[in-house]
């Protein structure tokens, strides 16, 4: 348990050995916290709760501040599991209390746990009072689900925004001038990319709707890692850079090899980008972290896959990348292929088609050779790159 | 351009209508409906981004 300030209280639970999440679709190598907030007033609130397995520590948190059965309300921002999903153990300990949800959370949460608890269903705008202070809540949807929402504590102007502006990051400190800022940026920013993208549209037009109304904000407090206590719009207004902004104009090659001829191409192809000084980064996918690729892709412009061909399709190793740069909907993407092959060939044409599904435009065609490259055929791939790298920095 | 949303696959996220109010808006129903049709030119470019971000792809333009 910690106090963010007086009468409201963090009492989520830290994971510091979580590596993986959402299943094991993203890599958390800093771990993460499941943040709950405990306020305080006339009326008591809960506002989310944590993963189940961590029930026990959330309650224990709550009784070091109050005797539970106080808690008259709890908030369910969103319904996804990490969140809500220890809700069954609180409720059972106050099944008088009310749960508030958006209109989808009505359905999601109603979904999940199909127990008949007392439910109040919110849109945006609408108030609570609590006693010296007032509950606004503000309808999120697609950030990141339907049921998505964000709650706001008047008086202490704390803007409990659930999974926008969160970082899977654990640490001993709280907020964000007791951490260091630069690993909090890394895993921000891994956080949207890997999560928050495709609905970077909505994210936009999120922060233009929550800047019109005007609340004054103190606090920034996500459900995940650190809370944004000092200058807490700094990350308000990185997510509109993130979510409209250009690309840096560089390129990720991520290629996949069964022999080391593909990873030839993709050191030749890296060199002819060097020569024209365009910035890149390049990732052998079956050794690398597919979520850090993901990141690097969405903070890049250009995207260049590479592989084998294996039984006429791609290497598998490849497919997870592959399949996720189709859901994660980047925007103004240009890309390319190439590969090796032995007799039939078809990888690059193939993953050329997967660049098209993904939105991104193929502007050159691919390049692929028999076998083992040979020397005018590696300096075949330097042009390809130097090519691609001029169209990168706008002089192709 | 004519819009037309599938009411068997939205969800009612209201995506659609806070990209392109001017043509999307949730009724009573929880769902998004069409109330220009059809789009006002001025707003195609709109109504497209609203079908392209529309998370189950409800929003069909002819």
């Amino acid at each position: 348990m910690r106090q963010l300030t007086e009468g409201v209280y963090w009492v989520g639970v830290t994971d510091w050995n979580l590596r993986h999440f959402e299943g094991h679709e993203i890599s958390v190598h800093r771990g993460s916290t499941y943040n709950a907030y405990l306020i305080k007033d006339e009326k008591t609130v809960l506002v989310d709760t944590v993963w189940a397995p961590h029930a026990d520590r959330l309650i224990e948190n709550i009784k070091e501040v109050i005797d539970i059965g106080k808690i008259d309300y709890v908030v369910a921002n969103h319904a996804e599991p990490d969140h809500s999903s220890a809700l069954p153990a609180i409720m059972d300990l106050v099944p008088e209390a009310t749960v508030i949800v958006s209109r989808r959370g009505e359905e999601s949460i109603k979904r999940y746990y199909q127990r008949d608890w007392k439910m109040k269903v919110v849109t945006t705008g609408d108030r609570l009072s609590l006693g010296s202070n007032e509950l606004v809540f503000i309808e999120a949807s697609m950030l990141h689900w339907p049921d998505s929402m964000f709650t706001y504590l008047t008086g202490k102007n704390i803007l409990m925004s659930n999974d926008a502006f969160g970082q899977h990051y654990a640490a001993s400190g709280l907020f964000n001038d007791e951490v260091d800022s630069t690993e909090v940026y890394q895993e921000a920013i891994k956080y949207y990319a890997n999560i928050l993208n495709p609905f970077g549209r909505l994210v936009a037009r999120k922060i233009d709707e929550l800047k019109s109304l005007n609340f004054p904000i103190d606090i920034i407090a996500p459900s995940h890692g650190i809370i944004w206590r000092q200058d807490p719009m700094q990350i308000v207004q990185k997510y509109y850079e993130w979510a409209t902004g250009p690309a840096r104009p560089g390129a990720v090659i991520a290629y996949s090899t069964m022999w080391g001829a593909t990873a030839k191409l993709a050191e030749a192809v890296a060199r002819g980008l060097d020569e024209v000084r365009a910035d890149y980064k390049l990732f052998n996918v079956a050794v690398s972290d597919k979520s850090d690729i993901l990141t690097e892709i969405f903070l890049a412009r250009g995207l260049l896959l590479g592989s084998s061909t294996i039984n006429g399709l791609t290497l598998s190793t490849l497919a997870p990348l592959v399949e996720e740069i189709k859901g994660l909907k980047f925007r103004d993407k240009i890309g390319a292929a190439f590969g090796s092959y032995g007799w039939s060939g078809e990888g690059v044409k193939l993953l050329e088609e997967e660049l098209q599904k993904a939105n991104v435009k193929v502007v050159q065609e691919g390049i692929k050779y028999k076998y083992m490259p040979n020397e005018a055929e590696l300096t075949e791939c330097v042009a390809f790159g130097r090519s691609f790298g001029e169209k990168l920095l706008g002089n192709g | 351009m004519r819009a037309q949303v599938n009411q068997d696959e939205c969800i009612g996220c209201g995506g659609c209508a806070s990209l392109c109010p001017e043509v999307f808006q949730l009724g009573d129903s929880g769902k998004s409906t069409v109330i220009s049709d059809p789009v006002p030119a001025e707003h195609e470019a709109a109504a497209k981004t609203a079908a392209d971000n529309c998370p189950v792809g409800a929003i069909s333009l002819a």
